[in-house]
């Protein structure tokens, strides 16, 4: 399980799956996603939600539906000429960007 | 707000670095498209395709060199004029190949056909009247006379998730190597800020012939490198077209009105490219349509200053964070801004020095403004400009402490 760029793993349902965007090419943009954090398992994360950015989500595959728990393998350290969008504002916690995930 | 921060300094020091890939050809490397972005406005073709020549020492600049020297008159090209026949390498399938024809004609001076049987486009001969993008005509060139390297490009409409152009999936090229790209989206992009239509052309096909440098190998990602060079024959097509000087430096993507529209965003340095962005799905396909293209001045939103940096240092000074924290709210109330961290050092030390410490200092800042996930990368130009433009003398500590800064240049576009 363990992923040595990963500085988190965790277990968490996706609540929000954010703004869709379009495959790479001239535009390269990672859309943040909401989850609630079932657990922590790896790593150490206080707080219930978590905001983190898929690189090339389909958000119209069912692996990105509201609803979904994915184990996630978690990084700070964005694609550096990747764009974020968000629908809402930066928070405290800040946002991750995802190295992997599975559904569970 | 329409300051060039990258050009105006002979200690300069952009910051490119990306991350590396696992094979490495030399065919069409960063050095070369950079030959293409920085040649002297002016020159002519003859120029672009020397430095070509020089630098690519291949068949590629060769040929480039023959083209400007060639008259501009419609002459038969290939193994009727004698030349021996090359290999064409320009691929295209899709229902609008007419259409990118028709786009990039008159752009390169060249006439162009395309054989429905192998896919191939080729130049078949020399229009009457020169093209108006120099650049192009030698990244479109040296695709279509590479020996050994294709381009690959589906031109459609429409397409599934394409927004302007989508490169293969899975990015390591181990299955589709095609770029999929949306001619009704460049024809949008062209209808509101001409020139730049074409110049996200040269994007899409400098991407993906850059990703067919390397042997498909399961992993490597190839889209990195692949997305800086394209960005690279962007700006220098856009310089041809749009603004002398033009150089894609940044990106940034706003919410729109709903979930399904953002407002797009590109700098390029003398001016910004921005379009409206709009998903529809119909039947299982999410087309990301383009419309309102407009090209904008730059609007100054903010100038945020952190001087006093260790002498020879990059470390964040301690009234760092909260600088940054005020750029990271600008950046915040302002979602269509990118900025330019730009840093410095004083006169102490020599310019092979002051250069790549003063593009230190500023990527310590840039890291400190992404660490948080509020802004990307992308949307940051990082900028080292060595011992220039001093904001006070370098006789004392205290001056010199001031010069030894990082400047955060936020700036949006102009409204409509």
């Amino acid at each position: 399980m363990s992923d040595p760029a990963a500085e988190l793993i965790v277990e968490a349902d996706l609540i929000d799956p954010g703004i869709p965007v379009p495959a790479k090419g001239e535009s390269w943009v990672i859309s943040l996603m909401r989850y609630a954090v079932v657990r922590v398992l790896e790593g150490e994360y206080p707080h219930d939600d978590v905001f983190v950015g898929h690189d090339d989500a389909d958000l119209d595959t069912p692996e990105f539906r509201a609803g979904v728990r994915h184990r996630l393998w978690l990084t700070r350290t964005f694609p550096e000429q990747a764009t974020i969008l968000s629908a809402t504002a930066t928070r405290e916690e800040g946002a991750f960007y995802c190295l992997r995930f599975e559904l569970v | 707000m329409s300051r060039d921060l990258r050009r105006e300094s002979p200690q300069a020091v952009e910051d490119k670095d990306e991350p590396a890939v696992a094979t490495v050809t030399p065919e069409l490397t960063a050095t070369s498209l950079d030959a293409l972005r920085d040649a002297p406005r002016g020159r002519g073709l003859a120029g672009v395709a020397q430095q070509l020549a020089r630098t690519l020492g291949s068949t590629a600049g060769n040929h480039a060199l023959q083209r400007a020297l060639a008259p501009a008159a419609r002459t038969p090209r290939g193994g009727s004029a004698g030349r021996p026949l090359l290999q064409r390498k320009l691929i295209a399938t899709g229902s609008d190949i007419a259409q990118f024809i028709a786009l990039v004609e008159p752009a390169i001076g060249l006439q162009l056909s395309h054989d429905p049987a192998t896919g191939e486009i080729t130049a078949v001969a020399s229009l009457a009247t020169p093209g108006t993008s120099p650049q192009l005509e030698s990244i479109l060139t040296m695709v279509m006379d590479h020996a050994t390297q294709h381009a690959e490009v589906n031109f459609g409409r429409g397409q599934n998730r394409v927004a302007i152009g989508a490169f293969p999936q899975p990015n390591d090229l181990t299955g589709s190597k095609v770029q999929r790209i949306d001619i009704d989206d460049i024809e949008n992009i062209e209808a509101g800020a001409p020139g730049h239509g074409l110049a996200q052309l040269a994007h899409e096909i400098t991407e993906n012939f850059a990703a067919h440098a390397h042997a498909p190998t399961p992993g490597t990602n190839l889209f990195p490198d692949a997305h800086r060079q394209g960005t690279a024959a962007e700006s220098a097509v856009a310089g041809d077209l749009v603004a002398a000087g033009a150089d894609k430096v940044a990106a940034r993507a706003a919410p729109g009105a709903t979930a399904d529209v953002t407002i797009q965003v590109r700098d390029f340095t003398t001016h910004f490219l921005v379009w409206t962005q709009t998903r529809t799905v119909t039947a299982g396909v999410a087309d990301f349509a383009v419309s309102d293209s407009r090209t904008a001045a730059r609007d100054n939103v903010n100038t945020h200053t952190i001087d006093g940096f260790g002498s020879n240092g990059d470390a964040l000074p301690a009234t760092g964070a909260a600088t940054v924290a005020a750029a990271l709210a600008d950046l915040a109330a302002h979602p269509q801004a990118t900025a330019h961290v730009v840093g410095f050092a004083d006169a102490t030390g020599t310019a092979a020095t002051n250069g790549p410490l003063s593009q230190r200092r500023a990527r310590a800042v840039a890291a400190a403004l992404t660490a948080g996930g509020g802004i990307g990368g992308g949307s940051l130009h990082i900028l080292g400009r060595g011992a220039t433009d001093f904001v006070a003398g370098n006789a004392t500590d205290a001056d010199r402490a001031r010069n030894r800064r990082v400047e955060i240049v936020i700036d949006e576009p102009s409204p409509p």
